[in-house]
């Protein structure tokens, strides 16, 4: 999707530019404005996963945070019970995420639109359920509700584990960044001109020779590893991990608004999403805190309500173009007075 | 020349209802050959059969000498089968060109070289709007050329075409028509479903007429127009009337 | 009575409960073709409009109800009629976005619920009414349950016939019925597509709220208890098969039967997670639900 014009706001230098800017900010902002960032980048990086498949696939999963769960809790367990660095247990937990992904949609993807959203419903609550009531499995403890809080290791690297909130924030961004290119380069190849394709019509997508069931377990199996990893640095990053938030219904929502919010199928829409959501809701429950705890989310569903009804392709193409009349404001008559 | 399709005693039940029964056929390679007949009288069962869409109650269906009666619809373009729709399907949510070029991937991965032999066979059936267009706001007529592109993006030995020039004007339906020779030339053999029966006459070099699910006739435009049954099942008065036009 | 018998007589009540909140869910998919994710949320508001008049005017919910429920009728009504239908419209119109309504429904659903959450906290409260208090006695006082719950399982066969007799037997239901079946051609024929859809829309959201009649005097009321039912109601209403009044009670029966003979043998969490499993296998197993009708292209 390209963008005409004579503007800096378009195509890759827009991307670069707005990479640049994320990037320096937090170098100059205070601790609570660097959390805040921290976690648009890990939003804005599980809803590129989510993308991933259910932006361009079509595929309308409510279930995603199922995979995410499976990534932190496999990380935290290897760590907490054999001192396996998270740095391998994230690998270890992204390979689980996605075998598991391939093998539960393998089933689900006969199911069309609402079928297969329900589906994935069933299956985080099943998940979220088994997990909760749990203690250990064989030998394998669980811990069940009261979840996992990880242990000190005393800031060390390898350990995952870093004083700083920067070094967080530089590894949600790198991880953001990964993902970003990743998408990018998929969206230009062969399986983003089959997925969108499938998104549209898999009838007419089966008569041009594409195997709807394979080119969308590939994009599942690449989804689930990357947003297992998502999981792996939420436990990291809080030194806790739970049943009750990271195997539940509401995040997996709020991810997948996010990526809707933003533009779904599109490279940038997942970050957009994060970029406005993220700080929004985050400022006002701080505003209000323990007072209004549904606040956040309420946003996120009024949010959505309009997006459905005035952008229907999310806000990614919306703020270009913003963007763009801004500066044709701005800068429009000085350039106009160069030509001369 | 040899014979790409053959169909033995295909038949075809929806519940109680037989769609198309006992239908025996050859397609020769390299021929335009035209399906016409009534609503209803069974053209896009059959279609789909060829096209593994549906698949045949009973009978067989053969496609280059290899029976393909029970393949996956996915796996026919492969073989060199492609198929058009009778209600166009295009992708809305991409451009012109990135629709032709999800036809050309089949053979190609390099997205560059996609592109290029996207844009040479956009060329090829004539699309005149602006390949950058998103598909879904294309006018109909480039929706249909839209939609024999991205067939032949697969590069196919066989095409089926099921009305594609519905709800064309004249002018259009030349172009089309025009279309379909070249595309004959380049070496594709085309099954078309058509009602405009001038059109068909002028085009097919073989004609089945379907009836009831029945195969009513065969034989070249001559042979049909000739043909007692065809005229007062299908063709009808209006037909000398359109000959005389 | 032996255990068994017993925990089949608890499940067939439960179950009644089950069906009586998901049957207004089917019926708006079985005629407007979309599932609303929004459903636990309405059912959670009525709950808490039970819950005012309860505290504030002593009325029972099973009276409140023939005020809540037409005041319900009225909003289901004016969400499809308003708000709804633009977007209804502009899907038929392009196939880009097949799945605007659904979002829509999705982000009412948080809006609705976490507004509660705003205003109410997520304290429990419970309606102590006549029904919640006193409990019907069976068999030797072997069988003992709320009288709420024993109304909530008569309600729901009484709605249910309610509403497939609307549907099946007059004239409105026949417009209902064209619609379901073939909106365009309806639209031929002089149906007001649009306004039927509103009806349809209001009934299911009317019978939602006499079930959150049952469920204020039966259960708590808490911003999460849409959350608690609106799932279920889903998995109930596709178990039956979407659209179908009677899958829907088959569905919740199957359900409650589950969660009460099941937790006899295994941890009651454990039943609960065999329900989503049941689900799940019928869903890949026959799409269509138990008692759905096949879709023919």
């Amino acid at each position: 999707m390209t963008y005409k014009g004579n503007s800096i706001f378009k195509g890759k230098f827009f991307v670069w530019l707005a990479l640049i800017i994320l990037a320096v900010v937090p170098l100059f902002s205070g601790l609570y404005w660097q959390g805040i960032l921290v976690l648009v980048c890990y939003y804005a990086y599980a809803a590129i996963a989510w993308n991933f498949i259910c932006g361009y696939a079509g595929t309308m999963s409510l279930g995603h945070s199922v995979y995410m769960g499976i990534g932190g809790y496999i990380s935290t367990i290897i760590l907490e019970t054999k001192g396996v660095s998270p740095w391998i247990g994230m690998i270890v937990g992204a390979a689980v995420a996605m075998c598991l992904g391939v093998i539960i949609s393998y089933p689900t993807f006969r199911l069309k639109g609402p079928y297969f959203t329900l589906s994935s419903i069933a299956i985080v609550e099943l998940l979220g359920t088994f997990i909760s009531n749990t203690e250990s499995l064989g030998p394998v403890p669980i811990k069940g509700g009261s979840g996992w809080s990880l242990s000190q290791t005393g800031n060390q690297a390898v350990m995952f584990e870093f004083s700083s909130k920067l070094s967080y924030f530089y590894i949600a961004f790198a991880l953001m960044v990964i993902g970003l290119f990743v998408t990018y380069r998929m969206s230009e190849s062969k399986l983003g001109y089959y997925l969108v394709a499938i998104r549209s019509d898999d009838d007419a997508a089966k008569s041009l020779g594409i195997n709807v069931t394979k080119y969308k377990l590939i994009a599942m199996a690449i989804s689930c590893f990357m947003i297992s990893i998502a999981g792996t640095f939420y436990a990291q990053y809080f030194r806790y991990i739970g049943p009750d938030r990271i195997f539940s219904y509401d995040l997996s929502v709020q991810v997948a608004l996010i990526a809707l919010i933003g533009g779904q199928g599109t490279v940038m829409g997942p970050i957009i999403g994060a970029i406005i959501l993220v700080p929004l809701s985050e400022m006002l429950s701080a505003k209000f805190a323990g007072q209004m705890s549904g606040l956040n989310l309420f946003l996120y569903g009024v949010v959505m309500m309009l997006v459905v009804y005035f952008m229907p392709h999310g806000f990614g193409e919306h703020v270009v173009s913003i963007l763009q009349k801004a500066e044709e404001k701005i800068f429009g008559r000085i350039k106009r007075k160069a030509k001369d | 020349m040899s014979v790409i399709v053959k169909m033995e005693h295909v038949t075809k039940q929806f519940g109680g209802l037989t769609a198309v029964n006992d239908f025996c056929g050859e397609i020769e390679e390299g021929s335009i050959v035209g399906l016409i007949g009534p609503n209803g009288a069974g053209k896009t069962t059959l279609f789909n059969m060829i096209a593994n869409y549906y698949h045949p109650t009973s009978g067989k269906i053969y496609f280059n000498d290899k029976d393909i009666t029970a393949a996956k619809t996915e796996d026919m373009a492969k073989m060199g089968l492609a198929r058009t729709f009778q209600v166009t399907k295009p992708f809305g949510d991409m451009s012109v060109l990135q629709n032709i070029m999800v036809g050309g991937f089949l053979h190609i991965s390099k997205t560059k070289e996609v592109e290029e032999k996207a844009r040479k066979t956009a060329e090829l059936v004539g699309m005149t709007c602006d390949l950058d267009m998103k598909a879904a706001s294309t006018t109909t007529v480039d929706k249909k050329k839209l939609e024999i592109a991205r067939a032949l993006a697969v590069e196919p030995k066989l095409i089926l075409l099921d009305e594609v020039m519905a709800g064309c004007n004249p002018q259009e339906k030349l172009e089309l028509v025009d279309t379909c020779r070249k595309v004959r030339d380049s070496g594709v053999t085309i099954i078309i479903i058509e009602h405009d029966i001038k059109t068909i006459m002028s085009l097919c070099d073989k004609i089945y007429i379907l009836h009831r699910g029945e195969k009513l006739v065969e034989g070249t435009p001559e042979e049909v127009a000739n043909d007692k049954r065809a005229v007062s099942a299908y063709l009808g008065e209006d037909f000398d009337n359109a000959e005389n036009k | 009575m032996n255990n068994i018998l017993i925990a089949i007589l608890h499940g067939l009540i439960l179950g009644g409960a089950y069906s009586l909140i998901a049957v207004g869910l089917s019926v708006i998919f079985g005629v407007v073709r979309i599932i609303n994710f929004s459903h636990g949320a309405m059912l959670m508001a009525s709950a808490f409009a039970y819950y005012e008049l309860f505290t504030r005017f002593n009325v029972d919910p099973f009276f409140a109800m023939f005020v809540i429920a037409p005041a319900f009728f009225i909003i289901g009504f004016l969400l499809q009629k308003v708000v709804i239908r633009p977007l209804l419209i502009r899907e038929s119109a392009s196939v880009l976005e097949p799945t605007s309504v659904m979002l829509f429904t999705i982000g009412l659903d948080y809006a609705i619920c976490n507004l509660y959450l705003m205003i109410y906290t997520s304290r429990y409260k419970t309606l102590n009414t006549w029904s919640y208090k006193n409990y019907f006695r069976a068999f030797d006082n072997s069988f003992v349950t709320q009288y709420s719950r024993l109304i909530a399982f008569l309600l729901c066969f009484v709605v249910a016939f309610g509403l497939w007799f609307i549907i099946n037997k007059t004239e409105l239901g026949k417009r209902i019925r064209a619609v379901s079946q073939n909106r365009d051609a309806a639209a031929l024929c002089g149906v007001d597509v649009h306004t039927t859809y509103g009806i349809a829309f209001g009934l299911g959201t009317a019978a939602l709220a006499i079930a959150g009649a049952a469920m204020s005097s039966f259960y708590l009321v808490s911003p999460s208890v849409g959350n608690v039912f609106g799932t279920k109601s889903f998995m109930i209403v596709v178990l039956g098969g979407l659209g179908s009044i009677p899958g829907a009670i088959v569905g919740g029966m199957i359900f409650g039967l589950i969660e009460q003979v099941a937790a006899q043998f295994i941890p009651s969490t454990m039943a609960s997670m065999l329900s989503f499993a049941v689900f799940l296998v019928v869903l890949i197993l026959k799409p269509d639900g138990l008692l759905g009708r096949r879709k023919r292209k």
